[in-house]
């Protein structure tokens, strides 16, 4: 029996593939193709493999210590640091959700509706991002093994009725944008960084001897969607892709299929949608925890509802400041994004193991159990 | 039992979100939509752009009759103003999702048209896939206009612009998505068919006919009815319009463009047997290969054509018994039709080398596969250009 608190490791792989492909398929292969043209690519792939050694760290770092991240923390350093490292990851979760939430929003607004909605249109997601908030680690799971369907038949019909317009030759010259190549992997951080939500999952799931497995391949599934959707975008847009706000939403209308019986592709968009709509709320839900630790709350009910009304209030009152806040969180946050989604666990590594006296094989520490 | 109600309950919950996010609950009624068919772009000394809105009338009635139409028009500094004009003055919501053409009317020619284009790139409430003419004089006038068979102009247009197997092949069409690839590609080359208007001449009893219809849907009377040709092609460089290819140039760059099954071609004046024949061809299908090399220091432009055709009818027997068994092609008809592709596909070329307008994509084909040698040309690309023309016809011969 699982605890509410805990995951599987099956429920890992299909939490990446279910939630980390969907927030990359909006805006992210435009803004990729806007610095980086036909080498696009490129900057995504090395976004992937930074997301890989984060991953691989917090692999290593659980393998090491064989407890939560919370545990590490407050058995390695003393409890100032250890709630000031937590605060820097509930900073970075709260950077994190806000692109995700305006671009669902964005895009729902400007291709479902025909007049402009009002902004208590969206007031569900916010209930539904403080209902999932409340739950443990095992309703994540439990959506995982939910959702990775959705976002797997979404990106192969999606991909499939595009192939048809797709010039796959635009990739070439490989390389001849050397010198945005990196700009536009800097750019396009805050897509990536996914690290972390594994970090906070460490200690928490049952361990057997497949897991490390598992989870790797998941992510490997997980990038090569991500990778696949973004080829197929800058291919069948070529010159224009840079120009195209809504990549989901263009990319396969030009099929014949769709051409002689209608636009399809929407049960993909829908199924995307859906997935993406839980994918939105998971940094709103880590952050919701770790601001339950600090704070040493019994329940995050209170956390979940402060940040949700922060980001429903952003959106009403910061909505014509948008692109200022999105060119901040791209621009500027996203060194710090990628320290401590990818280099702060790595770092961990060098922290020693440190007997707590609590039983910590497979058992995440009783000090931060929910 | 419990199980099942919660696995229930989150469906209907997902299929309620569904239902939400998807405006669903928020349809627009049919009676105040105004479902816009055809847009029209014409520049106004005044205002900046005149945008008419072609619009097809859903009525409910137990009458099977031909589609009214209404046309409405506004002003604006910019396309996306003026379409919203339209919306603030009239009341109608122009719904535009079902736009399937953009026409551009002549005056805009000799000015940048994709300042007018980028709007329905940029939004999504128009599909790319819409197809994009030019058209000469004014493109309201076409929105204005019928033809004998079709009340709403852009319908026709759409038949003659979009042409299914089996049908006569002859216009080189484009998208809003295809043109602006041509715009921001390197030589912002791209290319449109060019429209025109050609009067029908009606017979009186036909006009009489027409007279009851005219009331009752709006339509102008018969002696305004026009058809359209769409034949020729306007080249484009950087937006503006350079050059206007014929209708034999257009047709032999089509071949080199673009795939053709079952379509028909003319032959006119070959020498046979003493005489001159004039022959319509059906072209079975057609098969292409453009490539763009590098030889001594000169960039070569090779096109291989390759037409299959057989006889579809001639003006005049052709051998001693009688007319030609359908699928036999003389000789000399192929010579001929291969003469007179390379020749008008030849002017083509000029046309796009004259234009510094990259018709078969070389350019990009340079960069992709020669990127060395792409780079050492410092954009000097159309004067260093030459090119390598074959055409082959194929027609069944007798044993």
């Amino acid at each position: 029996m699982l605890k509410n608190n805990e995951i599987k490791a099956r429920q890992i792989g299909l939490f990446f593939i279910a939630f980390l492909p969907v927030t990359k398929i909006f805006i992210m292969p435009k803004d990729a193709s806007n610095i980086a043209n036909e080498d696009m690519w490129i900057s995504i792939l090395i976004s992937l493999f930074l997301d890989a050694i984060g991953l691989v760290s917090a692999i290593l770092l659980y393998k090491k210590h064989g407890t939560s991240f919370y545990s590490i923390l407050e058995t390695n350093l003393n409890k100032f640091f250890s709630k000031a490292i937590l605060f820097l990851y509930f900073v970075f979760f709260l950077l994190k959700a806000f692109t995700p939430i305006y671009e669902q929003k964005n895009f729902i607004q400007n291709t479902l509706y025909e007049t402009a909605p009002t902004a208590f249109t969206f007031v569900p997601f916010f209930i539904l991002s403080v209902y999932l908030c409340t739950r443990k680690l095992r309703a994540i799971g439990r959506l995982s093994d939910l959702f990775w369907i959705f976002t797997v038949v979404g990106i192969i019909l999606l991909t499939a009725l595009s192939i048809e317009s797709a010039d796959f030759l635009a990739f070439l010259p490989i390389g001849a944008n050397k010198a945005k190549i990196l700009k536009a992997n800097y750019y396009i951080t805050p897509w990536f960084c996914d690290a972390p939500y594994f970090l906070f999952m460490i200690g928490k799931f049952r361990k057997n001897k497949n897991s490390t497995k598992i989870i790797l391949l998941s992510f490997l599934a997980s990038a090569l969607l991500t990778l696949i959707f973004a080829l197929t975008f800058y291919s069948v847009f070529t010159f224009i892709a840079g120009r195209e706000l809504f990549a989901l939403a263009e990319i396969s209308k030009y099929s014949t299929v769709i051409n002689s019986i209608g636009r399809i592709d929407y049960i993909g968009i829908f199924l995307l949608l859906l997935s993406g709509t839980i994918s939105a709320i998971l940094p709103i839900y880590f952050s919701a925890e770790i601001l339950t630790k600090i704070l040493n709350l019994k329940s995050a009910l209170i956390p979940a509802i402060i940040i949700n009304l922060i980001f429903f209030i952003a959106f009403i009152f910061f909505e014509p400041f948008h692109v200022l806040i999105i060119t901040f969180i791209h621009k500027i946050a996203s060194p710090y994004l990628l320290v401590l989604a990818n280099l702060l666990p790595f770092a961990f590594l060098i922290l020693r193991k440190k007997k707590t006296g609590l039983k910590i094989n497979g058992e995440y520490n009783a000090l931060f159990k929910k | 039992m419990r199980f099942l109600k919660s696995k229930l309950l989150i469906l209907a919950f997902f299929m309620l979100l569904c239902y939400f996010f998807s405006n669903d609950f928020g349809l627009i009624d049919i009676e105040k939509t105004a479902i816009v068919t055809a847009i029209g772009i014409d520049k106004n000394e005044k205002t900046g752009y005149t945008v008419t809105l072609q619009i097809a009338v859903p009525e409910a009635n137990g009458v099977t009759s031909e589609n009214a139409k209404a046309v409405i028009k506004g002003n604006g500094k910019t396309v996306a103003e003026a379409i919203q004009k339209i919306g603030e003055e009239s009341g109608w919501y122009p719904k535009l999702s079902f736009c399937n053409l953009v026409l551009i009317g002549s005056n805009m020619f000799d000015s940048d048209i994709m300042v007018a284009i980028d709007y329905f790139i940029r939004t999504i409430k128009i599909q790319d896939s819409a197809l994009l003419a030019g058209v000469e004089n004014r493109a309201e006038d076409f929105m204005e206009k019928a033809t004998p068979l079709d009340n709403i102009s852009s319908f026709s247009l759409q038949k003659i612009l979009l042409k299914k197997p089996g049908m006569t092949q002859n216009t080189l069409t484009t998208d809003i998505k295809e043109f602006a690839l041509g715009y921001y590609s390197r030589t912002g080359s791209s290319f449109m068919p060019y429209i025109k208007i050609i009067p029908v001449e009606n017979s009186e009893q036909n006009s009489q006919n027409s007279k009851n219809n005219e009331q009752k849907n709006g339509a102008p009377p018969d002696s305004e009815k026009v058809v359209f040709d769409a034949s020729s092609t306007l080249l484009l460089k950087n937006g503006k319009v350079l050059e206007t290819l014929s209708k034999e140039e257009t047709l032999s760059a089509l071949y080199s463009k673009r795939k053709i099954k079952d379509s028909t071609i003319t032959v006119d004046k070959v020498l046979l047997n003493g005489k001159e024949t004039d022959f319509l061809l059906n072209v079975i299908k057609t098969d292409y290969s453009v490539k763009t090399t590098i030889k001594d220091g000169k960039i070569v432009l090779s096109i291989k054509e390759k037409v299959f055709v057989k006889v579809a009818d001639e003006t005049d027997k052709t051998t001693e018994t009688g007319y030609l068994p359908l699928s036999i092609v003389p000789k000399e008809v192929c010579l001929k039709l291969e003469n007179d592709l390379i020749k008008s596909l030849s002017k083509a070329i000029e046309k796009s080398i004259k234009t510094k307008c990259d018709l078969f994509s070389s350019d990009l084909d340079l960069y992709r596969f020669n990127n060395k040698e792409y780079k050492k040309l410092n954009g000097d690309f159309f004067n260093n250009l030459s090119c390598e023309i074959a055409v082959d016809v194929y027609g069944q011969k007798r044993l």
